[in-house]
């Protein structure tokens, strides 16, 4: 107990709690958009493509999350005009993508001058070394996304469920559609150093996908997904810190965890639903002892 | 009361054509016919005869050269204020997304700007006209196909339309599903001034219910009431020479030939 009392007391894991708090709450809603778009991919390559901007602004004394931000936001407006000049699918063209930015982004570190740390801390995440004006940052892109959410969530789920429908509505679907890859992305660049560009996605699609197997309504799964997000974070943060093991992946690990645990709660419920369901119902040989009685 | 506004169409169509990107051929074209209030309306044809791209034009979705107008008692009214409501051929839905029946209404409710409003009894009164208020808690995952597509009819309905395009609505349901899904649909055209457009391909169903007849092969082939459609001749033209449509008059089945017999 008092060793996390005197975890807690410490400034960087403040920061870190902070920072995984805001930051899961928004992935776990918009994780649910992703699952319902099944675009899981979609964010993978934009979180690897997104290592480019990063050596992009180290390589240019730029702060690197800016310059992967806007990196990551260009790819993502780029897209869909991508997709209809090339007359390629979207996963055939992020296919495309991934790879040729990640490599961009290696070989721009290759070329910088001596080790680089950073690297390592970008691919696969280092929550513990968050800075003040990051958590700042975090706190913007929280209260801007929330804003957002309040105001356009009924459209954006609606385009998410039924795009052709939502056009039919008279909603504005493609900006309805880049307002969500936008947010998608700024998301994904804001957690890199939660979990680096290789695990981000991990917390877009886990927590989401364990709080639906629980949810028996989209306002349930809406409340679940960000619940098992930030329990997903803090866990491992906490666990990572305990343990002594790499953040980034110690939450990849204990999201898994969560998710087979819901799978598993899952599969015994519909389980013990079909017992009561043919308890319930009358065997053939009743059904037919009665129908012989019926007739005579 | 059908008298008194004959004459005066919903919808008239003049001169539609449509090819689709990167087509050399038309998927449709010359398309002309008009559909009275009050209505149901049958579009048949075989597979890719171009009765969905036809419907896809008529809502707004594929834009063409030709001229569609909607008319409320008369007057002329733009394609907004036709209030058109849509069911597709096979929703988009994901199943086993986990939204509740009164959810996907009320967030259809919330997004849509022709929508009267956003109030609870009116999604309790819509499923009371597609017979699914006892569903209006379930998810759509655990509904039967003749349910989920009931409850689509019912989101369509959120719009107050006039006109109600519906593509192969009983695709996916079983045969009883499909009659109680006309018959909600029979009394709604009936009671609520709704027009309906359907794309179909079951006979049964057409001869059943359809006032009129539009045969597309993609251009229309005919058009008219059913004792002046359902025969051999425009069957010949629409499916081949070895099909027969059933007779009708006896509700019988007396197909010839060996393929194509219910234009499936």
């Amino acid at each position: 107990m008092n060793t996390l009392t005197d975890l807690l007391s410490l400034v960087f894991i403040q920061r870190a709690l902070i920072a995984g708090l805001l930051l899961a709450t928004l992935a776990g809603i918009v994780g649910i958009m992703t699952l319902i778009r099944k675009t899981a991919f979609y964010g993978d390559a934009v979180a690897h493509s997104s290592l480019a901007g990063v050596a992009i602004g180290l390589a240019f004394g730029v702060y690197p999350l800016f310059t992967a931000l806007i990196y990551s936001v260009i790819v993502a407006l780029a897209l869909p005009s991508l997709k209809k000049r090339l007359s390629l699918s979207l996963d055939n063209i992020l296919g495309i993508l991934l790879p040729f930015s990640m490599g961009i982004g290696v070989l721009i570190f290759s070329l910088l001058p001596g080790y680089q740390p950073e690297m390592m801390s970008f691919l696969f995440g280092n929550i513990l070394t968050i800075q003040l004006q990051e958590i700042y940052l975090i706190i913007g892109i929280f209260i801007t996304t929330a804003i957002i959410f309040w105001q356009l969530l009924p459209q954006m789920l609606a385009t998410s469920l039924d795009e052709e429908y939502a056009t039919l509505l008279g909603l504005n679907v493609k900006w309805l559609q880049r307002l969500y890859e936008v947010l998608l992305t700024i998301i994904i660049v804001a957690g890199v150093k939660l979990l680096g560009v290789i695990l981000i996605n991990a917390l877009l699609i886990i927590p989401a996908s364990a709080a639906k197997n629980l949810s028996s309504s989209l306002k349930l799964w809406l409340i679940l997904s960000p619940i098992f997000s930030v329990i997903t974070v803090l866990g491992g943060i906490i666990s990572s810190v305990l343990l002594n093991t790499p953040p980034g992946a110690t939450i990849a690990v204990f999201s898994g965890v969560v998710f087979v645990i819901s799978q598993i709660y899952k599969n015994v419920l519909t389980f013990v639903n079909m017992q009561n369901k043919s308890i319930s119902l009358p065997s053939t040989k009743t059904v037919m002892i009665n129908q012989k009685n019926n007739d005579s | 009361m059908v008298e008194e506004t004959k004459n005066q169409p919903v919808l008239e169509i003049k001169n539609v054509n449509y090819t689709y990107p990167g087509s050399l051929e038309p998927a449709i074209y010359k398309i002309n016919f008009s559909l009275q209030p009050k209505t149901i309306n049958m579009i048949i044809g075989p597979n890719g005869s171009g009765k969905s791209t036809l419907l896809k034009v008529i809502l707004g979705i594929l834009k063409n050269n030709g001229k569609i107008s909607f008319f409320d008692k008369g007057k002329n009214i733009s394609h907004n204020e036709a209030h058109i409501g849509y069911v597709p051929q096979k929703s988009a839905l994901d199943t086993t997304i986990p939204v509740t029946v009164n959810e996907l209404l009320s967030l259809t409710q919330k997004s849509c700007k022709r929508c009267s409003g956003t109030a609870e009894s009116e999604i309790v009164a819509i499923l009371q006209k597609v017979n699914a208020v006892d569903y209006r808690y379930k998810k759509i995952g655990d509904l039967s196909g003749g349910q989920l597509q009931r409850v689509i009819l019912g989101r369509a309905l959120l719009h107050h339309p006039k006109l109600l395009i519906l593509d192969e609505p009983e695709a996916g349901i079983d045969i009883q599903g499909e009659q109680f899904f006309y018959e909600v649909l029979q009394n709604l055209v009936e009671k609520e001034d709704v027009t309906a457009l359907i794309a179909t391909h079951e006979m049964e169903v057409v001869n059943q219910y359809a006032d009129q007849v539009l045969c597309l092969n993609k251009t229309l082939i005919c058009a008219g009431t059913t004792a002046k459609t359902l025969n051999k001749e425009t069957f010949e033209k629409l499916y081949g020479v070895h099909t027969r449509p059933f007779n009708h008059t006896h509700a019988m089945h007396t197909h010839e030939g060996n393929h194509h017999e219910h234009a499936h």
